[in-house]
């Protein structure tokens, strides 16, 4: 009888190089526009509107950065982002998990017509208009409430910790607490969060990078410049380039001087307000695996 | 006797006094003065709200200079409370209307079309503001100075809701220039500019296959253009010679009626014309024979600047509203750009000869409206007047007097006659080069934003004559002053005023109707330009094809609404 080796197969080989080589293109297709961003933030203003830059910095300068130091506004909305960020997600966070937990649990009430209620407004939203109304009603406009409020609950994340708890809290767990003399709350506090990091982990990325990155919500409730976020800001650098010349009799000075002022804001101000995620990612990556994998709907 | 003589030698005196009066007001300037509205300063402070919709200057219009020189001429307390930009501003702005929240006194600039300022006006969001106006002295001044102005902001019914800006830019009007590289000129041709289309051609041939930059390669690129600059596209300058022709391919927004031209009171669409054919056929010959750019249509603006920094020169004619390699233009320092000459339009085969024209708009992003939740629509309607004064147009322009600008009779003004106004560069300045306002006085960090307005959202009195009121040190390197001489030269072969299609009031269906045809003609006229010049389509056998597919898509349809609007807008106008 033949004994097939460990080692591999003639085609097993031809399949992992062609394999590593289509991964690597493809890393290739992604890490290139990060490294071109990272280049043009250090190159000079006159390089990059000439378009000199292709993969390295041309005519490496910090001015950029220095520029962006200087313009006071990215630094309030950074304080802005990280504000409604840290706010929204606490928010965010918590009130899930209570959606979640009672949902989760099987000798719970009405469990049904409750779960219809919150895949509803999966599928219907009022809209634009009525939100502002209602928003404008509450008195929440030009407030942080308005951002943080109205989305804390998203039908989507509160079904997949619905699940984890389902798939990954034995209900043997609650009856030998109860048995113990503990109440729900102590229950979900002591025991169920504690082994929940995963689906933490998840919530809390999942949360901070809507809120991090979100601009149009912003730009729609906020009126004062001095609570705009960053993204709100950026959005500006970047149209400060864009003039129509047909219907404006622009100031060709001012343009000329926009024009450069926002090339140099414009790759630093990326770089930095992706930044933190960015630094942040790697950390809670190791949860964010098992998070998402989790959410799956099993058996 | 004696008494005879003296009334006599009186009388002369008082003709003489009297003719020199009238001939002083007969050669006054059509520009604005420091009249000042009677009622202003107010003896109570009000507060008006505003709305602003920042044209995408990054000017900040809450902690702003001119809402402080408002204060102090009319103790008005100027409220800026909201200001928004881009395409989302106008959710933004449409969310505010309908809400029902309280309207701001004023709307400063919208960026509305007429359709929907009329839409809105007829809705009741914004007054008309015909009486008020008659009693407004800028108003009636500015009018008479600048024929086309109120029938650019009187609406299809006879309302006229917007105040409107007057921003007369001359350069502007023929702002599809066409620049040529004079040392190659000078080499190959003799110093002599081509002055026809068969000329240019020669020319053209020539850079190609005489290798100009010395180098030993045939690296050079004759004719150049890219899409999404100012004016840069190749067609328009060229296409001119062959027929009138509106239509600036470069461009993120539709030109006026881009494609059309009145003749004899009628409306004709000059893409499909047969000079039209005519002018792609020669393009297309210069792009076979490699002496147009082949990257002309799809490079983008970065990558033709690159091109141009090249170390050997490598292109001899650009398109453009300012000349190529223009860094050192827009500092007003000696540069590469001095060695570009601007080329005059060029006499087609059938000689025609002719420059692109634009109208100038007053009606711009309409500017200066009054919402009907306003208490005092009268001082609201008199502060614009205010603002399209001297003074107030440079400083919403401009900024602070004294500091960016300052009234001077000294030196030359921008056409070589006695100016009235300077810009001035603000010497006091921080470490790292920019204007340090502390010392003067303002809590300001950044150069621009704070001391003066946008110039799409403000309301000024810039009249031609105002503009050249300017005084420049040198007129060889200012900026307006170059564009203003070359526009000058454009002049001599403007398009006829009257076949020049004005910017109408469209009623809603009508405007939804444009807007459909400028999406379908409009755009399948532009891509069908590029296909028939790179070659794509051809022209002698593809033209009746390219025909019957504008009449497919209602090529007549669009002629019929515009020339429908066309007919009321001159009714409305003799009313």
């Amino acid at each position: 009888m033949q004994v097939h080796t460990i080692k591999d197969y003639r085609i097993d080989r031809i399949f992992y190089i062609f394999n590593y080589l289509l991964l690597t293109v493809f890393a290739i297709i992604v890490i290139y526009p990060f490294l071109y961003i990272v280049s043009c933030s250090f190159s000079s203003g006159t390089a990059l509107i000439n378009g000199k830059v292709i993969l390295l910095p041309v005519e490496p300068t910090l001015d950029g950065y220095i520029a962006i130091l200087g313009y006071t506004k990215i630094w309030t909305g950074y304080v802005n982002t990280i504000l409604y960020s840290s706010i929204g997600t606490l928010i965010g966070v918590t009130l899930t998990i209570l959606a979640a937990y009672p949902l989760s649990r099987r000798d719970l009430m009405g469990k049904k017509a409750l779960m219809f209620l919150f895949l509803f407004t999966m599928l219907f939203n009022g809209g634009l208009v009525p939100n502002y109304i209602l928003i404008r009603n509450l008195k929440l406009t030009d407030t942080i409430w308005a951002l943080v409020l109205p989305s804390a609950i998203s039908a989507y994340n509160m079904i997949v910790t619905r699940t984890f708890f389902m798939t990954a809290i034995p209900e043997d767990l609650h009856e030998s607490a109860v048995l113990d003399g503990c109440n729900e709350f102590r229950y979900l506090w002591c025991i169920v969060l504690p082994l929940s990091k995963a689906i933490l982990a998840v919530l809390v990325l999942w949360i901070v990078m809507w809120h991090w990155n979100s601009y149009f919500n912003p730009m729609i409730y906020l009126n004062t410049p001095s609570k705009y976020p960053l993204q709100l800001i950026l959005r500006e650098i970047l149209l400060l380039s864009q003039v129509d010349f047909t219907t404006s009799t622009v100031n060709p000075e001012l343009y000329y001087h926009n024009k450069q002022l926002s090339e140099i804001l414009r790759y630093g101000t990326i770089i930095i307000s992706s930044l933190p995620l960015m630094i942040a990612y790697p950390f809670i990556q190791k949860y964010f695996q098992q998070g998402v994998l989790i959410g799956s709907v099993k058996g | 006797m004696m008494r005879k003589l003296v009334s006599l030698v009186l009388c002369l005196v008082m003709a003489l006094a009297l003719l020199n009066a009238a001939s002083a007001t007969e050669t006054s300037l059509k520009a604005p003065d420091d009249y000042i509205p009677s009622i202003f300063p107010l003896k109570d402070e009000i507060t008006l709200t505003v709305f602003v919709m920042d044209i995408d200057s990054g000017k900040d219009y809450f902690n702003n200079y001119v809402t402080q020189w408002i204060k102090e001429k009319t103790n008005i307390n100027f409220e800026v409370v909201y200001d928004v930009s881009g395409d989302d501003g106008k959710t933004k702005l449409n969310l505010l209307l309908y809400s029902g929240e309280k309207l701001p006194d004023i709307f400063l600039a919208t960026k509305w079309t007429k359709a929907e300022t009329e839409l809105y006006g007829s809705e009741g969001i914004v007054m008309p503001l015909n009486d008020l106006l008659k009693d407004c002295r800028n108003w009636n001044l500015l009018n008479e100075w600048c024929p086309a102005r109120r029938g650019d902001l009187t609406m299809s019914d006879g309302n006229i809701y917007t105040y409107g800006n007057t921003n007369d830019c001359f350069h502007c009007t023929h702002q599809a220039r066409m620049w040529i590289y004079q040392p190659w000129v000078d080499s190959l041709n003799g110093g002599v500019l081509p002055k026809t289309t068969d000329e240019l051609y020669d020319f053209l041939v020539k850079v190609k296959t005489m290798d100009p930059n010395g180098n030993g390669i045939a690296d050079e690129i004759p004719f150049s253009g890219f899409l999404g600059g100012w004016a840069s596209d190749p067609v328009t300058f060229i296409s001119n010679s062959f027929v009138q022709n509106n239509n600036i391919m470069s461009s993120t927004n539709p030109t006026v009626a881009a494609g059309f031209s009145i003749q004899n009171g009628k409306v004709t669409f000059n893409l499909i014309s047969d000079g039209y054919r005519k002018a792609l056929s020669y393009m297309n010959k210069l792009y076979k024979e490699g002496l147009l750019d082949s990257q002309t249509f799809t490079q983008t603006g970065d990558q033709s600047n690159a091109t141009q920094a090249n170390e050997d020169h490598l292109v001899a004619l650009m398109p453009g509203g300012a000349m190529p390699q223009s860094d050192n233009f827009w500092t007003q320092s000696a540069g590469l750009w001095q060695d570009w000459t601007l080329l005059p339009p060029l006499q087609g085969p059938d000689g025609v000869q002719q420059a692109y024209t634009q109208l100038n708009s007053y009606f711009g992003s309409s500017v200066g409206l009054v919402s009907s939740d306003c208490e005092y629509p009268e001082i609201a309607v008199q502060l614009f007047d205010l603002l399209s004064g001297f003074e107030g147009t440079l400083v919403q322009g401009l900024g602070i007097e004294g500091i960016n600008w300052e009234r001077t009779n000294e030196g030359t003004s921008l056409t070589g006659g006695t100016p009235r106004w300077t810009k001035l560069v603000p010497d006091k300045r921080t470490a790292d080069g920019k204007i340090d306002w502390k010392a003067y006085g303002y809590d300001w960090t950044d150069d621009y934003l704070n001391n003066c307005w946008a110039s799409d959202a403000a309301i000024q009195g810039n009249t031609n004559d105002m503009r050249c009121a300017e005084a420049v040190p040198d007129p060889a390197y200012n900026v307006e002053a170059v564009l203003y001489r070359a526009a000058l030269e454009y002049d001599k072969y403007a398009f006829d005023v009257n076949s020049i299609m004005p910017d109408v009031p469209y009623t809603s269906d009508q405007s939804k109707k444009i807007a459909d045809y400028t999406v379908s003609v409009g755009a399948y006229a532009n891509q069908a330009t590029v296909r028939f010049i790179t070659g794509d389509l051809n022209v002698d056998t593809d033209w009746e094809a390219y025909l019957q597919e504008m009449n497919k898509m209602d090529a007549q349809g669009y002629i019929n609404v515009l020339q429908e609007a066309y007919d009321a807008y001159l009714a409305a106008l003799s009313k």
